[in-house]
């Protein structure tokens, strides 16, 4: 019995013991959000990445260890602050200013090489400015989205109203639209029982940004955050927000807007609008592939426009969504390196394309929308896609094939890469951000005059910012 | 030991070396952590001598205008409260004992004045502290004092007894500290040092999750309380307590009488009542959030709009996303009070109620006379377990039904409808960006409030009921 024992105890201490005698491989680790069930853009990403392995050897550990971009970034610095952070990150655009803030991050000027470095050229100029402040380029930018509008083709079709898919239309312009379409509504009920209203997108502050980048005006001053000086005030109280936040409430209250109740409800505003409660929607370009398989499902035509801008001077541009890939600190220069290799070999043309076919977001370089402009999907006899190598596969351009992925990159390279289309980089990004919502949210659903509202958030704003400044110093 | 009921010889020393095998497994296959653990722990404990020396080198360069007013007052305290004790609970009750009582009261009111002031760094005497921060001081002094002095006072005045050491299940004396040692440290490392941190973590002004600070004194305290939107806060959670709390204990009582009726399958009805409390919060919050939701996707309004026509904004209203969340958290809490409240029906003696019968009570009376206090220590304890689900469990119902609920005034600078003081607290504490320092001071008055609170219960309603023998 007790040799047994013995023998059994000594087997299973070398079975535990047995990976420590194993060789040294560097290995990284890279985290991100899309690990939801059915995601097929972890797929995609495990792809790219399995490639890095088969060329480099450098083994790449990929988790998402959450869905939500906030969650992610509180357990990585808890990571960080323990000495165990992941080599690669996910990290949103407006947590920017917070992972510079916090030394756990090293800019990735500072780390990649000259040739790594003058890839940046190819990225498009919007994009490339997002995330770069002070003239350092601290991430690499990833996964980038713009708002577009949707609405409902065989609708408006039927109304005989057209919604150019070239030019963007003016806030007017919608306006006549949607008092078309609120007239016909009787008639809309009929078919669709739920309907409710013309128009319906997030209640966020995203589009806000967006309508105040076309305009050129700074969202936080001085400079936006990324002049050199560390924001002191939000510039809540200018006169084109108040005209846009008045705007949104003759909306609200002729009944042409409408939100879900929720604030920040991406996905429960892009179910009103698929369950036909309304006929125009606003929503992320990241989530384009959804809606065109859902509407193709349901049997109704799906119509895609560039965002709708204030007025017709309004031409500034668009500034962006979406995360960008930075390195932490705390790391061997061997795996240190390996990162940086791995997010410039993520980004490179090649697999900017593989990300961009496969998720939604849309191509970063230069370089690949020339690629997928002249080719990029291989299609047989009958026009169904197939692989590069199936017999008598043909090279089709990928834009003309899929014109909507098209809208949303011709409105970012429209943009004219400006300080305004830049956006603000501010510390307490989030809850300056929810008092422009609250402030959006006190008009629409309150009545109440949108200057005095918006005055009162960059009253509260500003508080915020003085307190993060006060902590942060410098 | 009888002999059919032992067990086999084998049992007990294969369980030692399987019990054994699993820990050296655990132990192997966990070193990594096991080590951080140890060595933080050991860096903790080697910090001592040099914590020591800062302790003396504060008390050093101390201006002495910031030292005399906390030591004062904890020694007139300490003295007076030590003389006032012994003289009146003291074994021999004679003038000895309150000489004896004061000095010791000095004392321990000089040690005690510094307990809760030292870690503050006698910031609250600081010449440019505010008043209202001094006042806050002179607060804490008096419950150092008291912290200090109430154990010392309880045993001097103890009833003396003798202790049979043969009694009980153990008969070794040591080895109930033994078992209870795994308990006590993870309590103390996972509990009570994260509490002491966070209070720690309330007098610095931080932003989440960013490692930089500043010594702030009280200034969170101060500032929360004159903040509109905290006692908006307040407020609110005040009022949804008093309504969930009420409704709950309520409804609960009439479903648990209805249940205990003698009819077919009543067992069965009994169970289904029951399950909604094992749902989480936040199951609940989206169950309701089906039901409330704007337009005609939402339950409640499909069915107003078939009838009248009308829809209700149960979400964007003000009073009506409040309605909203008092009726997902009181559908969440019933079945845990109808199962109590069950079975306190279920164990109200016969003979009393015939009793009462014979008296000529009819069904009224005899429920308020008779059944009502005898359920009173249910209802007693439900009580307490509901106000500290209204303050802390109500959190899952506000995240999904409404965030915080509809902001109230310009741009919310009035708070928001549904903001419970564990919302506000959670907001201010995980976003990025966030003043986690200000959750801290709030989640320190959120614990003396549940805990006062239940205090009280128990000090005014517990005396009152009449548990059964």
């Amino acid at each position: 019995m007790r040799k047994w024992l013995l023998g059994a105890l000594s087997a299973t201490l070398m079975m535990i013991l047995s990976p420590a005698l194993a060789q040294d491989q560097i290995t990284i680790e890279f985290v991100h959000i899309f690990g939801a069930e059915g995601d097929t853009r972890a797929d995609v990403i495990r792809a790219i990445a399995d490639d890095f392995e088969a060329q480099t050897g450098i083994k790449v550990n990929i988790t998402s260890p959450s869905t939500d971009y906030t969650e992610l970034f509180n357990s990585v610095l808890l990571n960080a602050e323990q000495g165990r952070a992941p080599h690669v990150v996910q990290v949103e655009e407006g947590l920017t200013q917070l992972a510079a803030d916090s030394g756990y991050f090293i800019p990735i000027s500072e780390l990649a090489s000259p040739e790594q470095l003058a890839t940046f050229e190819d990225f498009i100029p919007t994009v490339r400015a997002y995330y770069e402040i002070d003239d350092v380029n601290w991430s690499v930018p990833w996964n980038s989205s713009n708002p577009v509008v949707y609405y409902n083709k065989t609708l408006t079709d039927l109304l005989q109203i057209e919604i150019p898919s070239d030019r963007p239309l003016t806030f007017n312009e919608l306006e006549g639209i949607c008092q078309r379409i609120m007239m016909a509504a009787p008639v809309i009920r009929m078919r669709a029982q739920n309907f409710r209203a013309c128009i319906n997108w997030p209640m966020a502050s995203w589009f806000l940004e967006q309508w105040m980048s076309m305009k050129g005006e700074l969202m936080a001053l001085p400079g936006n955050g990324r002049e050199g000086a560390r924001v002191t005030e939000m510039n809540y109280d200018s006169e084109s927000l108040v005209e846009i936040v008045s705007w949104i409430g003759d909306m609200a209250q002729k009944g042409y807007y409408t939100y879900s109740g929720t604030p920040n409800d991406y996905n429960g505003e892009g179910a009103l609008f698929g369950t036909g409660a309304t006929a125009i929607h606003i929503n992320s370009t990241a989530g384009i592939t959804l809606f065109v398989a859902g509407f193709a499902n349901a049997g109704v035509k799906l119509g895609i426009a560039p965002l709708f801008i204030p007025d017709e001077e309004a031409t500034n541009g668009v500034t962006m969504g979406g995360a960008s890939l930075w390195v932490t600190d705390g790391h061997s220069d061997a795996e240190t390196q390996a990162a940086v290799d791995f997010i410039f070999f993520l980004t490179k043309t090649e697999n900017d394309m593989r990300f961009h076919q496969g998720s939604g977001y849309f191509p970063n370089r230069l370089s690949s929308i020339e690629a997928l402009t002249k080719g990029g999907l291989f299609v047989d006899a009958e026009g169904n896609p197939t692989s590069p190598s199936a017999e008598g596969a043909k090279e089709v351009s990928w834009f003309e094939t899929y014109p909507f992925f098209r809208i949303a990159l011709d409105q970012l390279l429209a943009s004219k890469g400006t300080i305004a289309n830049a956006g603000a980089v501010v510390g307490p990004s989030s809850e300056v951000r929810l008092l422009l919502v609250r402030a959006v949210q006190s008009v629409v659903d309150q009545g109440i005059d949108p200057a005095e509202a918006l005055a009162a958030a960059k009253a509260q704003a500003d508080a915020v910012i003085r307190d993060y400044n006060a902590v942060i110093g410098n | 030991m009888q002999e059919d009921n032992s067990a086999p010889s084998w049992f007990l020393p294969t369980i030692s070396v399987l019990a054994l095998a699993f820990l050296a497994w655990f132990i192997i296959d966990q070193r990594e952590g096991l080590v951080r653990l140890l060595s933080w722990t050991w860096n903790g404990l080697a910090q001592t001598p040099q914590a020591l020396q800062n302790v003396a080198n504060h008390y050093a360069f101390l201006p002495s205008a910031q030292l005399w007013p906390s030591l004062l007052l904890g020694a007139l305290f300490g003295a007076s409260l030590g003389a006032w004790w012994m003289s009146r609970f003291g074994p021999r009750k004679s003038g000895r004992d309150t000489i004896w009582g004061a000095v010791g009261g000095l004392l321990l009111g000089l040690v005690g004045s510094q307990l809760l002031i030292l870690p503050m760094q006698h910031c609250t005497f600081a010449a440019e502290a505010p008043i209202s921060q001094q006042i806050i001081g002179l607060g804490l002094v008096l419950a150092g004092v008291l912290i200090a002095l109430l154990p010392f006072l309880s045993w001097a005045t103890r009833r003396v007894r003798r202790y049979d050491s043969t009694a009980g299940y153990f008969r070794s004396a040591w080895l109930p500290y033994v078992l209870l040692v795994p308990m006590l440290l993870s309590l103390g490392l996972f509990l009570y040092l994260p509490s002491l941190q966070m209070v720690g973590l309330s007098f610095f002004r931080r932003r989440f999750p960013l490692p930089q600070e500043r010594f702030i004194c009280l200034e969170n305290y101060t500032a929360l309380f004159q903040d509109p939107i905290y006692q908006n806060s307040f407020i609110t959670t005040i009022l949804l307590m008093i309504l969930i709390v009420l409704l709950s204990l309520g409804l609960a009582l009439g479903i648990a009488v209805l249940a205990s009726q003698k009819i077919r399958y009543a067992s069965v009805y009994r169970t289904l009542l029951i399950w909604p409390f094992a749902l989480s919060p936040v199951v609940a919050g989206a169950i309701f959030l089906t039901m409330f939701r704007e337009g005609p996707t939402g339950l409640i309004n499909a069915f107003t709009n078939a009838l009248f026509g009308t829809e209700y904004n149960w979400l964007r209203d003000p009073r009506l996303a409040q309605v909203s969340v008092i009726a997902a958290s009181v559908w969440n809490i019933l079945g845990f009070n109808i199962l109590f409240y069950v079975a306190g029906l279920q164990n109200i003696p016969k003979d009393v109620l015939e009793a009462a019968m014979i008296d000529g009570a009819n069904r009224y009376q005899r429920f308020w006379q008779v059944t009502f206090p005898l359920l009173a220590p249910f209802t007693f304890f439900l009580l307490v377990t509901n106000v500290t689900y209204a303050f802390y469990g109500i959190y899952g119902a506000v995240d999904t039904l409404t965030r915080g609920g509809p902001p109230l005034g310009a741009a919310g600078r009035d708070g928001g409808a549904t903001e419970v003081l564990i919302y506000k607290l959670y907001q201010d504490a995980f976003n990025p960006g966030s003043p986690v320092g200000l959750a801290a001071a709030q989640a320190v008055i959120l614990f003396l409030m549940v805990a006062s609170l239940t205090l009280l219960q128990f000090r005014t309603i517990d005396t009152r009921i009449a548990y059964a023998e």
